[in-house]
């Protein structure tokens, strides 16, 4: 059973790397093609070409998990603007001291 | 449970003095290398236990400058020197000890006790710290004269291994002081190994780093408290803002300088409910530490005002004692459980039980008479009271004690 | 819906976030979210504590708060700055980058009795020493190993069958311990070997320089003897003979062993373990086939998926737990190597297992022709016409070798923080990179993190025992601890604080 659904972001809220990185972890299991039309990025999902059991998924059911997905993605994507560069710094100090 | 002072009446003592009591027998056998430094006839005090025999009369001979007279009321004629007669308490100070008197004052304090498991160096009494529960509440005064009594000290000491401490107050407050006395020690006395109790907040400065490589003393280790996993909680306990902050700086430098560092904690309502997050705090933030001290609290000096923040019975704590212990056991760092009574503790931390209240500190109560470990355990400490008592204090039946080993084991 | 939006940020708060990540672990449980710190710490929580932590919500002086303080996922601005003991964990845990390739593997034969179907070297007649190491290249590769200034070394002869070779291992180890003398590091010899071809003299040698002995015992004697034929069909009866004889002469520790699983391995995970229990072992090591040599030619009869793999570790896991608990040690070697990464700071020693990756790095391979390679199964990929992850020749200095431009391309994808679907994955400061399966499976070394089954199979593991920390009962954490710690069950009476 195949299908093809289209989901719309608004992208001031998830915006495009959020939803590539969304895309790029659920590979396995959705093709999702991203295009940009104005402020929204639209996400052309179908299920995976695999014989895993994607087949059986859905299209309910996958926009369950790119939404979950998404959330999960822009929250990481919030973390990481608060402590850009804290990571760097972290490394960099932490290397140092080893004379590295 | 031996004091560390009595009063003598002293006579003919010109200025502040350390002397080396010792009886005739030992003096006439070893002489001077009584003493592990640099001593002459002069530092010792000849304990004269019957002043008025044929022998002894001889022995006023001898270049010494002090008789000490256990069995006196006066002093006695044909010696100049300083005497020492008529004490309050005869048993305090014996041969082999350390004094220190001064004028103008009875009081004779022992700076060292032969055979005692608990010397020490005394360093100061003023303290960067105000810790709720300080047994020794710090003075604001001048004291660097400690640094010079205790340089003297180590001379007299006797040779051996036993453990001596450096304690106050804050002992890094005297920094060059401090340094001398550990590089003389690693000199006169290298085989006692040193422990130095410290809040390590001062070592927060890099430049102790080199001082410390230099000295390298070999058997040096510090005893430097930490109270909690995060700074509101330490700061408060210890009642100074910054001093988490500082003490872990110092921690990471005394681990760039390679000495040993044991942490400890003293056990309270302040401490206990998040022993076992210190564990893992200290755990994987200083996996370098060589040991952790888990110790009940002592009813002295500032701990009595703050009865109500620092309280807890230690029955309530057994459980976080038990997750902390073994959560830093399992993971190889060395625990062990201080100055508890062992009816109070649970079975499972018998591996770790130390019995370690300081000889001079500890006694037993009427409930300890028929019990089957006591010959094991700390005990109390002196100052102990029926408040700070826990209702769990029972004895112990040699049946109790018989499931408490397997279950231990 | 989460906004990425300046206006939570510019509030007025009394905490920032530190640099963490999060993964759901779908299952019912309340605290169904695992948030890890750069430093490895980590915490379960719920969907609402995570977003109150990142919406800046949470309420000061909790236990809740105070842990993500000590943790390192929040810390206060104008109070205390974590920045030191965050940096200490972290240099703890890469510690292996600043000593130099430990791990030293010399491939002194190619020349074997067996016919595993799932070898991944090439294979050469018994007869013929065309494919041993030369004298020469041996004493280069001497040379090389003590280039490296780790103060720790193992050196560890494989093949083929390296006994069949002895005379080099001989040739090597004597080297090694002379020059040893001056050189004063801890080394450690060892020999991945079928145990068919020992002698007196081997084991008298053995003694006297501390040799360990590797061998493959992959369960009772039908399935070992079916996945390892040998001409005399008697490949499990000469190895467990082998066994016995190190023992009786070296030490009840001086062998180990490790399963090698196939197809018809995933059937009998109860047999295989019980085998290992009978055998006196007190360490099962439960390795799936990596995509190498033979094994990936014969893919078809070898072949399982990576979730079949992970089916019969939980049910073997959960087996070997429950003998533990009944008083037999037996502990799993990538669950234990696993529990160190994820309950300790320091590294763990695996090479495998490690970010920057720990080929070339770590490890070193010097072929029996003199080819030197930054891993074994960088090696094994000749086997399939690859010799492009070559590091260069014995004869060459190894401060050369390790600036071949093969390290580089390993490291530019072989920095897990750094790669798509790694840089966000919760799992990354317990897991590694590994450009070489990648490469090998995918042709790719960086790889899709979504099809890749390394990420599988450490990512469902490293699920799994996360689990287990978090539901396992008393007795449960007793055991995973009493392998963590080496030690007895009965030495553990208590699990301690959970974390």
């Amino acid at each position: 059973m195949t299908w093809a659904g289209t989901i719309v972001l608004d992208e001031s809220a998830y915006p495009l790397s959020v939803a590539q990185k969304a895309a790029y972890a659920l590979s396995s299991i959705l093709s999702i093609l991203i295009s940009r039309q104005g402020d929204a990025l639209y996400l052309v999902v179908t299920p995976a070409d695999l014989q895993n059991g994607a087949s059986h998924l859905s299209e309910a059911q996958a926009r369950v998990l790119i939404t979950r997905s998404l959330n999960d993605f822009a929250l990481r994507q919030q973390i990481q603007l608060e402590t850009s560069g804290l990571r760097e710094l972290l490394a960099g100090v932490a290397l140092r001291e080893a004379g590295v | 449970m031996l004091r560390l002072d009595t009063q003598f009446d002293i006579h003919n003592l010109p200025c502040t003095r350390l002397f080396k009591v010792i009886a005739p027998s030992e003096l006439i056998e070893k002489g001077t290398a009584v003493c592990a430094g640099d001593a002459s006839l002069s530092d010792f005090a000849l304990w004269l236990d019957e002043p008025e025999s044929d022998y002894s009369k001889q022995l006023l001979a001898l270049p010494v400058d002090c008789l000490l007279l256990p069995t006196s009321d006066t002093a006695i004629e044909g010696f100049d020197g300083t005497q020492l007669v008529n004490p309050n308490d005869s048993t305090i100070v014996q041969p082999g000890d350390v004094i220190v008197v001064s004028p103008g004052s009875r009081v004779v304090r022992v700076l060292y006790r032969r055979g005692s498991n608990s010397n020490l160096l005394f360093m100061t009494d003023r303290c960067n710290s105000l810790c709720l529960m300080c047994s020794q509440p710090p003075k604001d005064i001048d004291d660097l004269w400690h640094v010079e009594e205790n340089l003297r000290l180590i001379d007299l000491m006797d040779p051996g291994e036993e453990q001596i401490g450096i304690s106050g107050g804050e002992p890094t407050l005297y920094r060059e002081g401090l340094l001398e006395i550990i590089a003389k020690a690693k000199q006169i006395i290298p085989e006692k190994p040193l422990h130095l109790l410290s809040n390590g907040r001062l070592q927060s400065d890099p430049t102790w780093i080199a001082d410390l490589k230099a000295v390298a003393h070999p058997q040096l280790t510090w005893g430097i408290p930490l109270y909690a996993d995060n700074a509101d909680d330490h700061d408060h306990v210890v009642q100074a803002p910054g001093a988490f902050s500082e003490t872990l700086h110092g921690l990471y430098n005394l681990a760039r300088a390679n000495q040993r560092i044991e942490i400890r904690v003293v056990l309270s309502k302040l401490t206990a409910p998040r022993l076992p997050e210190l564990a893992h705090f200290i755990f994987r933030n200083m996996p370098f530490v060589q040991h952790i001290a888990l110790m009940g609290i002592e009813n002295m000096g500032l701990a009595k005002k703050h009865y109500d923040e620092l309280w807890i019975d230690p029955l309530d704590y057994q459980n976080e004692l038990n997750q902390a212990a073994y959560f830093l056991d399992v993971r190889g760092l060395p625990v062990s459980v201080y100055n508890l009574p062992l009816c109070v503790l649970e079975p499972s931390l018998y591996p770790f039980y130390r019995q370690s209240i300081s000889d001079w500190k500890n006694l037993f109560i009427e409930a300890c008479q028929d019990c089957a470990v006591v010959t094991q355990c700390a005990g109390f400490f002196k100052s102990h009271s029926s408040r700070w008592q826990s209702r769990g204090i029972h004895p112990i039946t040699a049946t109790e004690l018989g499931t408490y080993a397997r279950r231990a084991l | 819906m989460f906004k990425v939006a300046a206006a939570i940020l510019a509030r007025e708060v009394g905490y920032k976030l530190l640099p963490f990540r999060f993964l759901r672990l779908d299952d019912t449980s309340p605290k169904n979210l695992l948030i890890t710190a750069e430093t490895g710490e980590y915490l379960f929580v719920s969907e609402l504590q995570l977003r109150q932590l990142v919406g800046k919500q949470l309420e000061r002086g909790t236990p809740l708060y105070k842990n993500l303080l000590a943790r390192h996922f929040i810390y206060e601005p104008q109070r205390h700055n974590p920045i030191a003991e965050i940096a200490a964990q972290y240099r703890s845990r890469k510690e292996f980058l600043f000593g130099g390739p430990a791990l030293h593997l010399f491939v002194v034969t190619l020349r074997c009795n067996h016919t595993c179907q799932y070898c991944q070297v090439s294979r050469a007649p018994l007869g013929g020493s065309g494919h041993d190491m030369s004298p020469e290249h041996a004493s280069h590769a001497v040379n090389r190993l003590f280039e490296s200034p780790s103060p720790v070394l193992t050196v560890e002869f494989q093949g083929g069958e390296p006994l069949l070779a002895f005379d080099r291992i001989r040739q090597i180890v004597e080297e090694v311990a002379e020059r040893n003398e001056h050189e004063k590091r801890s080394i450690q010899f060892v020999i991945s070997s079928t145990l068919h071809h020992l002698t007196d003299e081997i084991l008298d040698f053995s003694k006297t320089h501390g040799i360990q002995f590797s061998t493959s015992l992959d369960g009772p004697a039908f399935l070992h003897n079916a996945n390892r034929p040998t001409p005399g069909k008697d490949a499990y009866e000469r190895t467990l003979k082998g066994i016995e004889w190190v023992r009786k002469r070296l030490g009840s520790d001086a062998a180990s062993a490790l399963t090698t699983l196939t197809a018809k391995s995933l059937q009998y995970p109860y047999a295989i373990i019980d085998e290992y229990v009978q055998q006196g072992f007190n360490s099962i090591a439960l390795r799936p086939l990596s995509p190498y040599g033979f094994a990936k030619k014969s893919s078809q009869r070898l072949d399982y998926s990576m979730a079949e793999y992970i089916d019969f570790y939980k049910t073997s896991l959960a087996y070997l737990i429950r003998i533990n608990q009944q008083g037999t040690y037996l502990s799993e070697g990538y669950t234990s190597l696993l529990l160190n990464n994820v309950l300790t700071p320091f590294s763990s020693g695996y090479v495998d297992l490690r970010s920057p990756v720990g080929a070339g790095v770590g490890t070193l391979l010097y072929n029996y022709d003199g080819d030197v390679y930054p891993s074994d199964e960088a090696r094994m990929l000749l086997e399939m016409g690859e010799d492009g992850l070559r590091l260069g020749y014995v004869t060459q200095p190894l401060q050369e070798l390790l600036r071949s431009p093969v390290i580089e391309l390993l490291l530019s994808a072989g920095v897990a923080e750094a790669l798509p679907g790694c840089s966000d994955c919760a799992l990354v400061p317990y897991c590694g990179a590994d450009p070489i399966e990648h490469f090998a499976r995918q042709g790719d070394l960086i790889g899709h993190r979504a099809f890749s089954t390394f990420c599988q199979k450490n990512s469902e593991l490293l699920t799994h025992l996360f689990r287990l920390l978090r539901d396992g009962d008393d007795d449960t954490q007793r055991v995973l601890l009493s392998w963590l710690a080496r030690r007895s069950l009965e030495d553990l009476p208590v699990a301690g604080y959970k974390g």
